[in-house]
């Protein structure tokens, strides 16, 4: 076993090309590259230690995959790649690992890519503090920011992905995503055939959907924002088919268009789904659920002001899910009973019967009257003949009366706004004057 | 017309109304509905700096639809209605002075106390929002406030057409309160039975819902404040599809702009040339 | 100066005024009597261009219909129960003054003239009666227009306020304005009018001066006199003697109707008679009567 060497690629020499190192090296050699850019398309098909120094630029001129690489346990560390092709066809894209098990994608900078990091059949790999922005195309003809095919047993960490497509994971279990920023794209994650995946400190915001899971089991959420997903028809925070044993905890699901969508979930019998201490907030439906969805058990979270809270496609109840347990439900901020012996738990239950949101739920196209008086006015009526209300969607026995952010959700500080101040004083300044200038008249 | 009788006819009938103490109590009420607005909506509430178009904003918004109709369309209901029942009308009409004048000069004078009102509520309410703190752009506040005048300046003119058919202010009071009401309630609780009784599709919804200036109002609103239509479902949804953000915007404002036109062009004419006599 | 040219105007099917025609000379006073419902205050209304109606009516030569504004800035109207904005007096009269495009020396002179100016603060709500009725003249003298036209204007007042307003009234008719108004008073027909035009069911249908009236419509005044008892009879004959026709007893006394012109002539008889008065009192011939008159006799 002869000793590692490394070998230095610079726009100086030895090597002038990134390509030209590796050809010469041989497996477990390190290849240093000093800043500069190389306009080449760099395929590394043995094990290598590549490492950028300040950031060289591998520029792909548009054309093809930049990076490809197709050795196991591959370290390829601090490099700007930039200049994939368009075509989504042959899926040209930023670095592309092909059966490169255990490799490590670490502190690379990725622009100008049409997918940014794709991993078929490369289980084992991590990718680290990447930072991925996408072409500036519409979303349609855009790539993927990350895509898992086939690679399970992943990490992947402090990653931002930006105007991208997709985070993909297929086919790929047992991995770990943790502390990314996922935003402007499409699907936050999307997501098959995956089990016994991890996603925790995680920001989903602004994309179509936040994220959508299907046909998957044992799925662990924890402290993840989704925020302001609000794409057309869709803008799930998250949304869950066909999905089992999925916990969810201490996430914040924030101004989506639906905070949580539910879609057959859990799918198996014997499977039950737990949504605890999550913050479930500004959402214009808190939680969608298809109908008849049973052994979901939903409690100790707090829906703060959704325009919706839950809403039953097409009409009906959910009574077969577990609203409150031990003694123990959920925060509802539109609840308006009281707590008498101060236990924090209201002494009424909280009773989601709007006799308007069960006409909407039923006739969708009525939804355009949101907000109206007219529905405040449906409201009090079935508050006067109850004999109108509707069945209760939602049952909790044991409602909350107090909501609970997460500590490191806490708002950040509001200054004085001088932009605000001074349109606001001109506002009341003109009618005051002028009032001066009629009274002196009249 | 002569520009200088409409300026003393608007001058007059602003300066009674500004010396109203009902003016004062619009005013507060305006300040207090305005400031939970901005503190709900826009600037207020938040979550991790996030906030969103919750049901306080919505109910809040609920409450400037339920108040700014109802104080225009009676004010615009008394104008002309009060000055016939008191005979001011007749003697004011005997000076040099023309029908037109005095309906134009009418108009414009409670347009403009109604919209001082309401730039003083929210101005004062801004500028408490402003000294607590807030963050994020101005512009949905004043096209808030932009629309809270346009609903202003169509009530305020459906009330002139009911005044000018008004002999007593009492009757005119009453015809104009039962429109607010129709307006708020009655009008679309009709159209939430037609469409369940007769499964109406989107477009139809989507038509009679923007027949009522109050819907304009709210739907205008929503988009003001939560930049998707989504919320408003299919229709919204069908809405945007059609006719783009900007597009949904610009019919918007137009039908507000269209309910403030007729009324008040139908009354002037009802008024100066229907309807000629002054006894 | 004031034109009216077979003018009609009907409410429904109810005539209100029916083919008058009339002719105000500049300077003239013209008086419009009549009962309640005859239709002076609705000619009035059509002169003003308040109301719509067939006919022509003409201002100094100017249409009221073809030219409102100008034929109404020549007229000053006093109606006869003024209507204001509840506004300070001062600002009334700057109202319509900036209406009539009058400065503010024209509105302090006015003030003085009507005698309001230690008023002028005070809101329209808090005037007497009388005052309002002097701001009400006020504004029509605003642009010192040529013609005033007041609708009974003394109706609303008491003795006092009455006689100041006259007075008012009259100086200003003495300057050369032409007057029109209606009155259900005899005396201020006779201290201001130059004409007296009688309306009944919408139809002129008497034209005559003042001083024609009572003697042209046989109007008479009744003289009641208190004399010893023991002379009543005497008395009576006496007077039937002399040609009196409605002669009588009442209690203390006796009764006698005269013709207008003739108050002194039962005294003259009957202390030449030696029979001794001691007292009398004389019943005016009022609105009513004369209203009764006419009618009873078929004008």
């Amino acid at each position: 076993m002869s000793a590692e060497m490394v070998h230095t690629v610079s726009p100086d020499g030895p090597f002038t090309s990134i390509s030209l190192a590796i050809e010469s090296a041989k497996n477990g050699d390190i290849i240093e590259v000093n800043s500069g850019t190389y306009n080449e398309h760099v395929i590394v098909d043995k094990t290598l230690n590549l490492v950028g120094i300040n950031q060289p630029k591998i520029d792909g001129g548009g054309k093809g995959t930049v990076v490809l690489i197709k050795a196991p346990d591959v370290t390829f560390k601090g490099f700007h790649v930039s200049g994939s092709g368009e075509s989504l066809s042959v899926e040209d894209t930023g670095i592309v690992l092909d059966s490169a098990q255990g490799s490590i994608i670490e502190d690379n900078s990725l622009d100008d890519v049409l997918f940014g990091i794709y991993l078929k059949k490369s289980s084992g790999t991590i990718i680290r503090n990447n930072n991925i922005v996408g072409k500036d195309l519409p979303i349609a003809v855009r790539g993927d920011g990350i895509r898992l095919w086939y690679s399970s047993d992943t990490k992947i960490l402090n990653n931002t992905i930006t105007r991208a497509r997709d985070l993909v994971m297929w086919w790929s279990g047992d991995t770990l995503v943790k502390g990314n920023k996922i935003e402007k794209g499409r699907y936050g994650l999307h997501y098959m055939y995956s089990n016994n995946n991890v996603f925790e400190d995680n920001l989903f915001s602004e994309n179509y959907v936040g994220g959508f899971l299907m046909y998957s089991n044992n799925i662990k959420f924890q402290n993840n924002i989704f925020a302001r997903n609000q794409g057309p028809a869709t803008g799930y925070g998250i949304g869950f088919k066909d999905l089992d044993d999925i916990v969810a905890k201490e996430n914040l699901f924030v101004d989506n268009r639906i905070g949580l969508y539910m879609d057959n979930s859990p799918h198996s019998v014997d499977s039950w789904n737990t949504l605890e201490d999550n913050v479930i907030a500004f959402n214009d439906i808190g939680i969608s659920f298809m109908p008849s969805i049973e052994r979901n058990i939903i409690v100790s979270n707090s829906f703060v002001d959704n325009a919706e809270q839950v809403e039953v496609r097409g009409g009906g109840t959910l009574a077969g899910n577990n609203w409150f347990t031990n003694g123990r439900g959920n925060y509802w901020s539109d609840y308006v009973g009281y707590d008498e012996n101060n236990d924090g738990i209201g002494e009424i239950p909280y009773k989601s019967e709007s006799l308007f949101e069960s006409l909407i739920d039923s006739y969708p196209n009525l939804r355009v009257f949101v907000f109206s008086p007219v529905a405040q006015a449906i409201e009090l009526a079935s508050d006067a003949f109850p004999v109108i209300k509707p069945e209760p969607k939602v049952t909790d026995n044991y409602p909350l009366m107090n909501y609970k952010i997460p500590q490191r959700y806490e708002a950040e500080e509001k200054g004085f706004s001088y932009k605000l101040f001074v349109v606001s004083l001109l506002m009341v300044l003109i009618p005051s004057i002028s009032y001066v200038f009629i009274k002196r008249k009249i | 017309m002569d520009t200088k009788n409409i300026l003393l006819i608007m001058k007059k009938e602003a300066g009674e109304s500004l010396k109203n103490r009902w003016f004062v109590l619009y005013t507060i009420c305006f300040s207090a509905l305005a400031l939970l607005v901005l503190l709900f909506s826009t600037m207020g509430g938040d979550i991790a700096g996030y906030s969103g178009f919750g049901r306080t904003a919505a109910s809040l918004i609920n409450l400037v639809l339920l108040f700014i109709p109802l104080i225009a369309i009676i004010t615009g209901g008394v104008s002309i209605s009060n000055e016939r029942e008191n005979g001011t009308l007749p003697y004011l009409l005997s000076h040099p002075i023309s029908k037109n004048e005095i309906f134009v000069g009418k108009f414009l004078g409670l347009l403009i106390t109604i919209w001082f009102s309401i730039l003083l509520g929210f101005g004062l309410a801004g500028v408490g929002v402003a000294i607590i703190g807030q963050q994020g752009d101005i512009s949905g506040y004043l096209l808030t406030v932009l629309l809270s005048a346009l609903l202003a300046a169509c009530f305020l003119s459906i009330g002139f057409l009911v005044s000018v058919y008004s002999g007593k202010a009492s009757k005119a009071i009453g015809i104009s309160v039962f429109l607010w009401l129709f307006f708020i309630i009655l009008g679309d609780l009709g159209i939430m039975g037609t469409t369940v009784a007769m499964d109406l599709g989107i477009k139809q919804v989507f038509a009679l819902a923007l027949l009522n200036p109050t819907e304009v109002f709210k739907v205008a609103s929503v988009l003001v404040l939560s930049p998707r239509f989504e919320i408003l479902g299919p229709v919204g949804v069908y809405a945007i599809r059609t006719f783009g953000q900007q597009g949904v915007f610009y019919l918007l404002f137009s039908i507000l702009i269209f309910w403030t036109l007729i009324p008040l062009g139908y009354g002037y004419l009802v008024f100066t040339r229907l309807r000629r006599e002054e006894k | 100066m004031i034109k009216v040219a077979d003018v009609t105007k009907k409410f429904g099917k109810v005539l209100a005024v029916d083919s008058v025609t009339l002719d105000v000379q500049q300077g003239e006073s013209i008086a419009l009597l009549g009962a309640n419902g005859a239709g002076k205050s609705t000619l009035i209304k059509c002169i003003l261009g308040l109301l719509d109606y067939r006919g022509e009516i003409e201002i100094q030569g100017h249409n009221i219909k073809e030219n409102p504004k100008f034929s109404k800035s020549l007229i000053g109207y006093v109606p006869q129960d003024p209507l204001f904005y509840d506004m300070k007096t001062v600002s009334i009269l700057e109202f319509f003054g900036s209406i009539r495009g009058v400065d503010d020396k024209r509105i302090n002179n006015l003030l003085n003239l009507v005698g309001l100016e230690d008023h002028k603060n005070k809101l329209s709500s808090e005037l007497s009666g009388g005052m309002r009725q002097r701001l009400s003249f006020a504004i029509g003298l605003l642009s010192d227009p040529p013609v005033l036209i007041l609708d009974e204007p003394t109706s609303n007042l008491d003795a006092n306020a009455r006689g100041d307003f006259l007075n008012l009234v009259k100086e200003h008719k003495d300057q050369g304005k032409t007057v029109l108004f209606s009155s259900h008073r005899l005396d201020e027909v006779y201290f201001i009018a130059d004409r007296v035009l009688f309306m009944k069911s919408g139809r002129v249908i008497l034209d005559e001066k003042p001083e024609n009236l009572a003697s042209s419509l046989g109007i008479k005044v009744k003289i009641n006199l208190r004399i010893p008892e023991s002379s009543i009879g005497d008395a009576i004959s006496i007077l039937n003697k002399e040609g009196f026709v409605s002669v009588g007893s009442n209690g203390s006394g006796l009764y006698v109707e005269v013709e207008e012109g003739n108050r002194a002539l039962p005294f003259e008889k009957l202390i030449k008679n030696n029979i001794p008065i001691e007292d009398f009192s004389l019943q005016e011939s009022s609105m009513e009567t004369v209203i009764n008159h006419i009618e009873a006799n078929g004008y």
